[in-house]
Parts: C-alpha cells; structure tokens; sequence
C-alpha cells in the first residue's frame, strides 16, 4: 500500500475536547459538526494522531466486527447497550481470531497428500466483481485454500484455474497488482514444478488483508479449510479451539444472508469435536453449501 | 453519564474502566514502539492523570459520546503529552515505525540527537544490548528516510557542510529541497481544493494504511461506494497537481532517495482504466 511521510498542517480552526473527537467516532455528530470535525482531523496532525490512537485501538480489539451508529441522535441508549453486549460477547473469540495469512500459514496438509479426491469441478457462477466486495474476499480465500494445497500436492492442472481465478479477480480490485502478478506466474508453472509456489500462499495472503475485508478473507479459507478437512475425517483440525472460535465470530455477525446463516448453523451442530461418530458426509456438505452461498 | 451500565461515582468509573485503560495505554506504547521502561513510566503517570483533582478528567464526560471511546481519546491526548515531555518536538517517520523499535532509536539518534552513525551503532550494541551487528544497524540506517536534509535546509546551512563534500552534490542537494518545497506546497493545495471528509479519507488510506474496510466501518460509510470514491479522490489530485505544472516524473526523481516502500500517491496507477 503506498504511504506517503508528509501532511500538509492545516490548524485554522482551534482543536475539538476529546469527548468531540469521540463523538465524531462513535458517529453521533450531526452532518454539519462531522463534516467540520473531519476536515480539522484531517489537517491537524495532532489531533489526527488522538483519531488514528482510537482507530488503531477499535480495529486490534474488535477487527471487522464494530459496527457505527447509523445517526447521530437516534436510538443512542439502544445502540450503546448492543454495542457493549456485542462487544462483551465477541471479545472472548474475536482477539484470538488470526490473520488471514497466519491461518494459511498453519494450516494442515491432510488434504494434499490424502488420496481422496475432494476437489469439486470449478464453477465460477459469473464474471469477477468490479470491485473487492465481500464476496470477492470470500471467493478468494477459498480459493487459497485450494490452491496451496493443490501445489502442495505437485497438481499444477488442478492448481493453474485457480491461480487463474484469484488473478482475475485481483486484476478487478485493483491496488493488489503484486498479489495478482504473483498468482499469474503460478498459474504458468507445470508439474513439480508448481509446488514452490504453495509456500508463498500464506505471504501473499497477508498483503491481500490489507486491501480486503480480512474477516471475509478468513471466512473462506476457513470454509474451505473445514470442507477438506471433513472429506479427509480429520479430527484434529475440528478440535483446534482457533477453528471453533472462528465458527462462533462467523455466527455473530450481522447481515450475512439466510443461507449462509443456516450452513453456519448446520456445521455448528455438527461439529465433530467429542462425538464419538462424527458425521463426515454431512458436514463436507454443510461446508459446501456455505461455500456456495456466498461464491456467486 | 449516560450509560445504563456506569458507575455512579468518578472513582467507581475508574475502577470499573482500569482494565480498559491498562489495554489502551499498553497498545499506544507498543504502537509507537515506546521501550519498556518508558512505557511503564507513562502508564503510571496517565493513571495519576486520571485520579488527579478527585478525577476531574472523567467528571468532564457529558455522555455526548461512549464512555470507553472517550476515555480512548483522553489516554491519547496524554501520550502526546508524554512523548512531547520525552522527544521534544520530534516525532518517530512512518518508515521507522514500520521497520521496528530498533528502527525508531536508531533514527532519533540520527537525527534528532545528531549521532553519527558510528556513534549511534555503539549506543545501541554497548548501552541498549541491541543484538544486531554494525553492518545490520548501517543496512537498516540506510532504510531510512533522508530527513536530515529536507527544506528546511537553506543556503548558509549547506556552506557549512563538510568541505570533504562535493560541489555537484551540494548543488544536487539544493535542487532536491527546492523540487520538495514545490511539491509539497502544491499537495498542499490540491488538498484543499477536496471535500473535508475526502481529505480525511485520502488520508486514512495514503498516510495511516488503513485499509477500504477499515475506514469504511470507521466513518460508517458502504465500503463498496468508498472505493469507487477513493479512486475518483485520486483522479482529481492527480488533475489538481499536473494543473499546478507538478508531473509524476518530478515526484520520481524525488523520491528515487526515499526507501523502496515508500510511494507517493502519484505513483500509484490509476485502476479501471482511468
């Protein structure tokens, strides 16, 4: 991402109180006092700083899981209390979500060396969006699942469509062109040669969760994750507690749509963690279907 | 106050909140790669701040905003307080915070406490037991912004130079902080000429790294509409600084001297084909 040293300091008007700069945080000024209070943050390098301190903060503790109170006077009391009951709930769960990159990093290779062939034939149900939706950053960590394995694995015929894809659809979002030169070169590989690229799946994706929603991101290769994992009847991957902490911050959130949420639900019950006969079928299926639910 | 679930008292606030206030200060001072000692120092000092005058900075809370953001915004305004009361005036660049503590000392020493790069090697390896060795410490010297010499060098000021210095690079010198000036000063305006959340956006984005979704969840804007709209800010900055004679070429040459990841915005290509 480029970043630029120098601001030009800009401090005509005199600095807002703190509980101001909190106001304009939390979302609860009017337009008039927003549009005022934005542009003094935006010139005044100190108070700048105080706003950056405050984001920075939010995002660590909650990453993608703060929503902004819709209107500045509106429904406050209710807003609040959601807010801290939310916040109380996932806080547990969501500081010990990882990266995208980490997670990629760590996870198991059961399925490239398994000699089930769990690999669905691809279907791209349309063209790549015009820009990094949700959706795209779903797609896209299920698609890097799928690809480090494959290359892991040596599969450059089963891996080439999908470095394919996950270029195409970065070429879309723009500002990624590392990221997406780098998958076009991996999709050029053959043979053995193909599986030097699946270690650098996990670097890449730490670039990719800068410029897409990181929980999406997540969600997917964690989708995909438990989908070859439940076609290999790994037990250990559901027994990971990380993997279970991301099921339940996927849960919690808000706005996914009913089909994602009753794949999420399904999954949830038949989660094999002490079961004494888990069912295997059932749950690549459920994972499936989650998959499908938000690749369009 | 005006949550259901606050204290009634300033004290019993405090109490209830020292957790929260702990997690704040320690992020901050990991955030801004404060060394232990100094980071220690300024979460004592905050919590006397805040017990000081029968807590007078948590009576000031109106309930206008929430009680953890506000407290957030009060521990932010001490920190700068603090580094104030500890660097003076200088501030660690964006650059050395990306590359590390060691970084941040290393480039204080440099500039800041004037050290030359044999003395601050010393320093760091002797006093501050930094397990790096002088050519890793002049490898990561070398990562760093050329500060030293931005405008605020004038004329006297590069006669003063070491005579061992050439004339071509005093020359050279003196035309790169003249092509800096100008374009600074015409950022500067072409920022002025955007709307005030715009400024604040391009900045989030350019300067802090936040990524769309950050800013987006930040400002409670639809992510999708911010990025189109981030990319229309682009364009118009890039129209306001060519308008001002200021070419993408002239940037180049600037910061051909700046670390490789360092990028202006006009360096950066335009996407969907714009």
């Amino acid at each position: 991402m480029p970043r630029l040293d120098w601001w030009p300091e800009e401090t005509a008007e005199a600095c807002p109180d703190p509980e101001t700069l909190a106001t304009f945080v939390d979302g609860r000024l009017d337009a008039k006092e927003r549009s005022r209070v934005a542009g003094h943050v935006a010139g005044c390098s100190r108070c700048h700083e105080v706003f950056l301190g405050i984001v920075r903060f939010r995002e660590d503790e909650e990453p993608g899981t703060r929503p902004r109170a819709a209107g500045p006077w509106l429904a406050l009391a209710a807003t609040v209390a959601a807010l801290v009951v939310a916040g109380l709930l996932l806080r547990a769960r969501s500081s010990s979500l990882p990266d995208p990159g980490s997670y990629l990093a760590s996870l198991p290779t059961a399925a490239a060396t398994s000699d089930a062939e769990p690999w669905p034939v691809l279907v791209f149900r349309g063209p790549a969006t015009t820009d990094a939706s949700a959706d795209s950053a779903f797609e896209i960590g299920v698609l890097l699942v799928d690809a480090q394995a494959l290359a892991a694995r040596g599969d450059a015929a089963g891996a080439r469509p999908r470095f394919m894809r996950l270029a195409l659809l970065l070429d879309h979002a723009g500002f990624v062109e590392q990221e997406a030169d780098a998958f076009r070169e991996a999709s050029r590989a053959s043979g053995e040669d193909v599986r030097r690229h699946a270690p650098r799946i996990a670097s890449l994706a730490r670039g990719l969760g800068e410029r897409f929603d990181r929980s999406d991101l997540l969600l997917g290769s964690w989708a995909e994750a438990a989908r070859l994992a439940a076609h290999a009847q790994d037990a250990s991957f559901f027994a990971e507690p990380r993997q279970a902490a991301i099921l339940d911050a996927a849960r919690q959130r808000q706005g996914l749509g009913p089909e994602t949420a009753r794949a999420l639900t399904d999954i949830a019950a038949l989660w094999p963690n002490g079961r004494d006969r888990p069912e295997w079928t059932k749950l690549a299926e459920a994972s499936s279907r989650l998959i499908e639910s938000r690749v369009r | 106050m005006a949550e259901d679930s606050s204290p009634s008292t300033p004290e019993q606030t405090f109490l209830a909140h020292l957790p929260l206030i702990e997690r704040v200060a320690r992020h901050t001072c990991r955030r801004h790669h404060l060394a232990a000692q100094d980071a220690e120092e300024f979460e004592s000092a905050l919590k006397l701040k805040l017990i000081a005058d029968d807590y007078a900075a948590i009576r000031k809370f109106q309930g206008r905003s929430s009680l953890p953001t506000f407290l957030t915004a009060v521990i932010q305004h001490y920190f700068l307080d603090y580094l104030d009361h500890l660097w003076g005036r200088w501030r660690p660049s964006a650059e050395a915070r990306r590359l590390g503590p060691i970084a941040v000392q290393l480039e204080r020493m440099l500039t800041a406490e004037s050290l030359t790069l044999g003395e601050a090697c010393e320093l760091l390896r002797t006093n501050r037991r930094v397990a790096m060795s002088v050519e890793q410490l002049e490898d990561l010297a070398s990562r760093l912004p050329a500060r030293t010499a931005r405008r605020f060098t004038g004329e006297e000021a590069l006669a003063a130079l070491p005579s061992a210095a050439q004339a071509d690079d005093l020359v050279d010198l003196s035309e790169r902080n003249r092509l800096r000036s100008r374009i600074e000063g015409g950022l500067a305006k072409a920022l002025a000429r955007l709307a005030e959340e715009d400024r604040l956006i391009l900045r989030m984005n350019v300067q802090d790294g936040l990524t769309v979704a950050s800013i987006a969840r930040t400002l409670g804007l639809d992510a999708k509409t911010l990025y189109r709209r981030l990319e229309q800010v682009r364009r118009d900055l890039r129209q306001s600084l060519t308008a001002q004679g200021i070419q993408a070429t002239d940037v180049d040459t600037l910061l051909g001297e700046e670390p490789p990841r360092s990028r202006a915005i006009l360096r950066m290509r335009p996407s969907n084909g714009v």
